[in-house]
């Protein structure tokens, strides 16, 4: 399905020296640096398979996508989706994949979603009837129906990106790629994306290819995990094992009605504190979290509760703790 | 790709093209009051200068077939592509890159929506320029069958423009900024391109250069085919604009091509 086998890419970019001077040296004798942005990458993705592909921001996930789905050459490695050389067979490939990318929308701003979708249809040679029961079939299973005429324009984040979603699956793809899709959404919605996703994958079978750097999405959504750093893949297993080995922790933030006067209980350890406010981090492979919450909730007056997964960066850093890697990158313990 | 399955697929671009169009109609009625504007200024100018000359004709035309000419000059250019402006946008953001990934040409589905924008336009000034024209200085020029030959060389020159104003775009891929190749494109419109003057008013060696180049077939030629209708004239201006369009189609088949390069190797 996806075969991956030692991607390496490398940009040049020019430098350019700060003031005037920096400028003319730059027009007569250019000083160039390269970045590797993915280092020698391999992996291999089964048909039907749900793969999330994590990493902080700069660690190559947008660059790998984008090898993947034939908009980039690499500068040295094979891959080949569907049989295919991505960038070989660019057009061949358009047909069969679906992307979303979480930047940039295909949707046309001023117009409603339903003539994105008649353009799509087009666009992918789509024939009329099988089209119109796919599209109604795709709006009933995203809910759809209630703004299928409103102008993109007016949509809110989330609604948008489900409209985007579906519009990418009009022409049944078998491999959709999605980079990062939940971005800038809240927990609900980012919720309401993840099922809908894994309910398409377990309905249709399409391959599910997902790149994020928030770790929630790794833990609802895919069976096994792919952490990326500094081009590197430096985990590659099940998400359980992930989360039981790395995701051990979830952070509680709480806005508190009362002062704060400190809280013990197994597993939980004060981050920090301020007189309304509370960082708690919770290990919970002690402490269950509703646990946690039921007493904190009886014990003081809460105003706002907050959980989180622990930032990218720290699972990261105990990768390499525990992996044995010399430190680069994720330094930084701090939890805010 | 088959010719055939193109059209459709294009022409549906331009239908959706030409929907936004209408969202926005109260752009279109903007748009509108500039060309009452120009043609009354235009009218003026050329009322007074005829006055000043005391002669009935100027280079060959009269004054009532110079406000025409202008009026249709005016309606074409007010109705050119700004297509180049999204261009060189998605250029500079990296967000072209992204298109790629549909199994779509991207400067042909820039022309479609072009002339999904223009062809409306094209319309609404025609019927704009004509009212206050003909309120002005009356029906003196033109013809029915003008008319047709007009709109039929009208729209082949909105085609030529969406193909310079694409190649203007995607110039964003070698230089920062777009604009100022847009500026010389239009001047170069006003002077050579016959839209301010008909070229029979160009002294003669500017006239030699601008046979040679495309841009009177965007302004000058189609003005002339309403204003002096002529058979043979019509069937040349339109082999000329038809000319021109399969050499900028393959220019800008050709530079997409580098451009792409460009994107699929260095990353946008």
């Amino acid at each position: 399905m996806i075969e991956v086998t030692d991607l390496t890419k490398t940009f040049v970019t020019t430098e350019k020296q700060p003031g005037l001077r920096g400028s003319l040296r730059s027009l007569v004798r250019p000083e160039r640096r390269e970045v590797q942005a993915v280092k020698g990458i391999t992996f291999t993705v089964e048909d039907g398979e749900r793969l999330a592909f994590i990493g902080p921001n700069g660690a190559g996930k947008s660059t790998t996508i984008k090898m993947l789905t034939g908009i980039l050459y690499p500068s040295t490695g094979t891959a080949r989706v569907l049989g295919k050389t991505p960038w070989k067979e660019r057009q061949k490939l358009a047909y069969e994949i679906g992307t979303v990318f979480g930047q940039k929308s295909q949707l046309w701003y001023h117009l409603p979603p339903a003539d994105s979708f008649d353009l799509l249809a087009r666009i992918y040679e789509l024939d009329k009837a099988p089209y119109q029961e796919r599209r109604a079939y795709l709006v009933g299973l995203f809910e759809l129906d209630a703004y299928l005429h409103t102008p993109v324009r007016k949509l809110s984040l989330g609604e948008r990106m489900r409209c985007e979603i579906a519009a990418s699956l009009l022409h049944r793809p078998r491999v959709l790629f999605l980079d990062e899709p939940t971005i800038g959404l809240d927990v609900v919605v980012k919720q309401r994306i993840r099922d809908l996703i894994l309910e398409l994958n377990q309905r249709e079978g399409v391959t599910i290819f997902l790149t994020s750097h928030d770790a929630g999405d790794v833990e609802v959504l895919c069976q096994r995990a792919m952490v990326i750093n500094h081009g590197e893949v430096i985990y590659d297993g099940r998400v359980n094992d992930l989360k039981h080995n790395y995701l051990r922790t979830k952070t509680v933030s709480l806005k508190l009605g009362e002062p704060w006067d400190g809280f013990t209980a197994a597993g939980v350890r004060v981050l920090k504190h301020k007189e309304y406010g509370v960082k708690l981090e919770v290990d919970t492979s002690v402490a269950s979290i509703d646990a946690v919450m039921a007493q904190l909730l009886s014990r003081y007056a809460i105003v706002d509760i907050n959980v989180d997964n622990p930032p990218m960066e720290q699972i990261i850093a105990q990768i390499y703790q525990v992996e044995g890697h010399h430190g680069c990158g994720a330094e930084d313990m701090s939890t805010d | 790709m088959g010719v055939l399955r193109a059209v459709p697929r294009y022409g549906f671009v331009a239908r959706i093209a030409a929907r936004q169009q209408w969202i926005y109609r109260g752009e279109l009625w903007m748009r509108s009051i500039a060309m009452v504007l120009f043609m009354g200024v235009f009218m003026a100018l050329w009322s007074t200068a005829f006055r000043v000359s005391g002669q009935g004709e100027l280079a060959g035309y009269s004054l009532v077939e110079i406000v025409w000419y202008l009026a249709m000059t005016e309606t074409i250019t007010l109705s050119t592509s700004r297509v180049f402006v999204d261009i060189g946008d998605a250029v500079k953001s990296g967000d072209l890159a992204y298109t790629l990934t549909r199994p779509v040409s991207y400067p042909f589905f820039q022309v479609a929506q072009s002339l999904g924008n223009s062809l409306p336009r094209l319309g609404l000034n025609l019927l704009t320029a004509s009212a206050v024209v003909a309120l002005g200085v009356g029906l003196g020029a033109g013809s029915l069958p003008g008319i047709a030959a007009f709109v039929v060389t009208a729209m082949l020159a909105l085609l030529l423009d969406a193909l310079i104003a694409v190649l203007i775009g995607l110039s964003a891929f070698w230089i920062e900024e777009v604009m100022p190749i847009f500026w010389i494109y239009q001047k170069l419109l006003f002077t050579i391109g016959g839209l301010f003057l008909p070229l029979e008013m160009l002294p003669a060696w500017l006239r030699r250069i601008s046979l040679w180049l495309p841009f009177r077939y965007v302004a000058n030629v189609p003005a002339r085919v309403f204003v002096a209708f002529e058979w043979r004239e019509v069937l040349g201006a339109a082999a000329g604009q038809i000319a021109y369009i399969a050499v900028l189609t393959v220019v800008v088949l050709l530079v997409w091509r580098v451009a792409q390069r460009r994107m699929v190797v260095h990353g946008g």
